[in-house]
């Protein structure tokens, strides 16, 4: 039996996702009151906008588990040095479309009903909400490559899932899940900025609240692009000297 | 007493057992410390922007965190393995085996399997709640300690039944796989003292998910904070709790040997 | 002497969710369930003497497993009743679990990663077996299945056969006084299945021990049960001894014959059984096949010819469609 722990902590559990945000959306709100109503530059009903589009961003960016990517990679290993079929990074995005799609169906009522609770406030800007979609597609992309960089560790180690679970954890901090970025102390969020994370969720995110200038959204764009181009390198490079590993030892 | 011996026995098996894989327990510390830091970086990063959480102060939280963790170390070692055993006997009719032993169902059911590196989360718990009495400058005497053991094995004990009582539903219902993970998102809520949610998130995490009583309650002995009704209601609870899970174990059982009667 | 097992028009029935296929069915299935009565074994009657080994014969669905499991406790009688040892096994109560043992083929109830012998252990704690009387029956086990390597080694480390001996053994260790047997040899190889049945019959010869056997394999039952229950779409067909049916069975042979030409009218040589992708089997007194088979080579061009014994599936078909048996020429 595989690491259940593991299986639904990290892949697409629509309940997980749900309880999450108003576990985090009740503390920063209960925060925000005890500090006069705002915390970090939002008003408990920004915060609340924050966290219920945090449940689509989420939605779109989760994709697979670990032990997903790592089935993927040895299964690679494989094909890539018997017959050289299609790369292993290229999945089947169909199949997670689909499944996307009917999460959705879930989502978008619960998404409305916690509004009716929570009562966010929001001002959407037609500009941003567009720039929203390809930012989605772009954090959705980078996440994944990031997780297969990551991934990459299973020709090494077979201890890939303590290795996911640290990088969930910096995640989880970095990216804007557990709170606004804007909450973080000072030196954390210069830190953030150093990290890709910021870009496969807290970006998206503000874009569809309105909440950046058109300036940060471009400089946004450009920090998704060069840390795509960034991760597709690492992932080339690592595949390449892995499989070179992997065909001098076993073969 | 016999009913002892055998829970020395499996225990004492799957401890055995588990003393195999050694890398296994450099796995759960190294695991158990990352969710350590996860918990208290979120400590840390509220208490960065504000002095007190709904009324509990920091050394408070980590009385929270600790119980937290503690009781999601009882609940993994002792519990869950034994659920999934279960659940998945139910499914391939392995739980005939079990039924055909001269053992009360329950009590089987319940402890053949035990996942002993776990407990390093009730260690850590356990330190994490130390450090926190600590902190706080001993107001703890010797009576709440005591009052805060009885509750954290209430707290343990309706964990349980609320488990047990989950898988028993495998007899009806198939796909159970959900309700488990619903059951661990929302088991995240504990991290946090119940009383911030709202009433109506508080009244699912008390009698549905019973959250409040496995961590929160428990927390509020060591912070002055219980009341005498709530400890009453939390020993009360318990039992009836004790007594519904086995009433429904053993309604699925009779479903599931097609007794009519 | 009382009978070690006692079954009176024992009956069991589901109510089982009637479901068609296609979309308005599902949709038609939300609201109302139909639902549909499947008899799995109906009034059956039987008695079973101590030290008795008795097969029970019949092909999947029969509901040899289904009376099995009633008489093991695991499932309640919908009517009738069965009494093992006195007891009704429904009730599961303790003194009468700890008399009986069910082992079951391909199904394990061995813990997986740990050796064998700390199973037992388990075992001797949970039947609260005599701790000397408890190291005795090991070494014998051992000893006589030989399992000396086995028993250290985790269970997942063991080829089927062997898992199946060890099995077997933790099974046996409270020394219960009837055994239920569903498939017990399945998947084995023939040598294997060997040893299990003589390790049975001694078994049943020291201890004294009713046996109830079910299994696909003539094999099996040849080797064990001189008593043979054959059951079919829940009904007993017949109960008697084992060489009145081994008459049945061996007094025709089945030849099965591949014509070049499909449409070759073989009644002539013979009963003709079934036809399958040009593949036709005939039934042919025992007597008389090497004559026939000889003349079928001579006459009809062929790709194919093989002789076989008829799988017991046709042969309790054809009893139960005859209504009776029918004795051998």
């Amino acid at each position: 039996m595989a690491d259940w722990q593991y299986r639904f902590q990290q892949s697409l559990g629509l309940m997980g996702l749900m309880f999450e945000a108003v576990i985090y959306l009740v503390v920063w709100t209960t925060v925000a009151q005890s500090q006069g109503g705002e915390v970090g530059g939002f008003t408990t009903a920004e915060l609340a906008s924050y966290y219920i589009g945090w449940m689509l961003v989420r939605n779109i960016t989760t994709g697979w588990s670990p032990q997903w990517f790592e089935y993927r990679i040895r299964e690679g290993e494989f094909n890539s040095a018997l017959l050289r079929p299609v790369h292993p990074y290229f999945p089947d995005i169909s199949h997670m479309m689909a499944g996307k799609t009917t999460g959705l169906i879930t989502l978008l009522p619960t998404m409305a009903i916690l509004a009716l609770i929570f009562q966010p406030e929001v001002h959407f800007l037609a500009w941003s909400l567009i720039a929203m979609v390809p930012a989605l597609i772009l954090a959705f992309l980078l996440r994944y490559t990031l997780m297969y960089v990551w991934a990459l560790t299973a020709f090494w180690t077979t201890r890939i899932t303590a290795l996911f679970e640290l990088y969930f954890a910096l995640e989880f901090f970095f990216s804007g899940r557990i709170a606004p970025l804007a909450l973080l102390p000072d030196w954390a969020q210069t830190i953030a900025l150093y990290t890709p994370f910021p870009w496969t969720f807290a970006f998206p995110l503000e874009l569809m609240l309105g909440r950046l200038t058109p300036n940060e959204a471009l400089f946004g764009f450009a920090m998704q692009a060069v840390w795509l181009i960034v991760a597709v390198i690492a992932v080339r490079v690592i595949w390449r000297r892995a499989i070179r590993h992997y065909s001098a030892v076993g073969g | 007493m016999h009913y002892l011996r055998l829970i020395r026995t499996y225990y004492r098996l799957s401890i055995l057992n588990e003393l195999q894989y050694r890398a296994n327990l450099l796995m759960q510390v190294f695991s158990s410390l990352v969710q350590l830091g996860i918990g208290l970086a979120g400590i840390g990063l509220v208490f960065y922007n504000t002095d007190s959480l709904g009324g509990w102060q920091p050394a408070e939280l980590l009385v929270v965190l600790g119980v937290y963790t503690l009781i999601a170390g009882v609940a993994r070692s002792f519990i869950q393995p034994n659920m999934y055993e279960l659940m998945e006997g139910i499914y391939d009719g392995k739980l005939d085996y079990t039924l055909t032993k001269p053992e009360d169902s329950q009590l089987l059911v319940s402890i053949t399997r035990f996942q002993p590196w776990r407990l390093v989360d009730v260690i850590v718990g356990l330190v994490v709640i130390g450090i926190a009495l600590n902190r706080l400058a001993g107001t703890v005497g010797a009576a709440q300690g005591l009052v805060f053991a009885i509750l954290l094995i209430c707290g343990a004990i309706i964990i349980y039944c609320f488990w047990i009582t989950i898988t028993t539903l495998t007899f009806w219902v198939i796909r159970m796989w959900d309700v488990f993970e619903m059951f661990e998102a929302a088991y995240q809520a504990g991290r946090w003292p119940v009383g911030i949610y709202p009433t109506w998130l508080q009244l699912g995490l008390t009698f549905i998910v019973p959250v409040a009583f496995a961590v929160t309650v428990p927390a509020q002995a060591l912070t002055d904070r219980l009341t005498v009704p709530i400890l009453v209601l939390a020993l009360f609870i318990t039992v009836l709790a004790l007594g519904a899970s086995r009433w429904i174990w053993f309604r699925g059982l009779k479903d599931y040997s097609g007794a009519t009667a | 002497m009382e009978s070690a097992i006692s079954v009176k028009e024992l009956s069991k029935t589901y109510m089982v969710n009637e479901r068609s296929a296609g979309m308005r069915a599902a949709l038609r299935g939300v609201f109302r369930r139909k639902k549909k009565e499947v008899k799995a074994v109906q009034s059956i009657s039987l008695e079973i003497e101590p030290g008795e080994i008795v097969g029970f014969l019949g092909p999947n669905g029969a509901g040899k497993t289904t009376t099995l499991k009633m008489l093991s406790g695991l499932l309640h009688p919908t009517g009738g009743q069965g009494l093992v040892l006195g007891y009704e096994p429904h009730k599961r109560e303790k003194d009468f679990l700890k008399q009986i043992t069910l082992v079951t083929g391909q199904r394990n109830q061995l813990v997986w990663d740990i050796p064998a012998i700390d199973s037992f252990e388990v075992n001797q704690a949970v039947y609260e077996i005599d701790r000397d009387q408890f190291k005795r029956t090991v070494d014998e086990y051992i000893e006589i299945l030989e399992l000396e390597e086995l028993v250290r080694k985790p269970v997942r480390q063991l080829s089927l056969g062997e898992r199946m001996k060890v099995e077997i053994a933790a099974a046996l260790l409270h020394r219960p006084k009837v055994l239920f047997l569903d498939e017990p040899t399945l998947g084995l190889d023939v040598p294997m299945q060997r040893r299990i049945r003589r390790f049975i019959a001694d078994y049943n010869k020291q201890e004294g021990a009713t046996v109830l056997l079910t299994s696909h394999y003539m094999a099996d039952v040849q080797a064990l049960c001189k008593r043979v229950i054959v059951i079919h779409h829940g009904e007993l067909l017949f109960d008697g001894q084992l060489s009145e049916l081994v008459q049945q069975f061996t007094g025709y042979k089945e030849i099965v014959v591949e014509p070049k030409d499909r449409a070759t009218d073989l009644s002539r040589y013979g009963e003709i059984m079934s036809e399958d992708a040009g593949r036709i089997s005939l039934r042919v007194p025992r007597k008389e096949v090497p004559e026939v088979a000889a003349k079928l080579l001579a006459d009809v061009p062929m790709f194919d010819l093989s002789v076989e014994e008829p799988p017991i599936e046709d042969v309790i078909e054809r009893v139960f469609a005859e209504g009776k048996l029918e004795t051998s020429n």
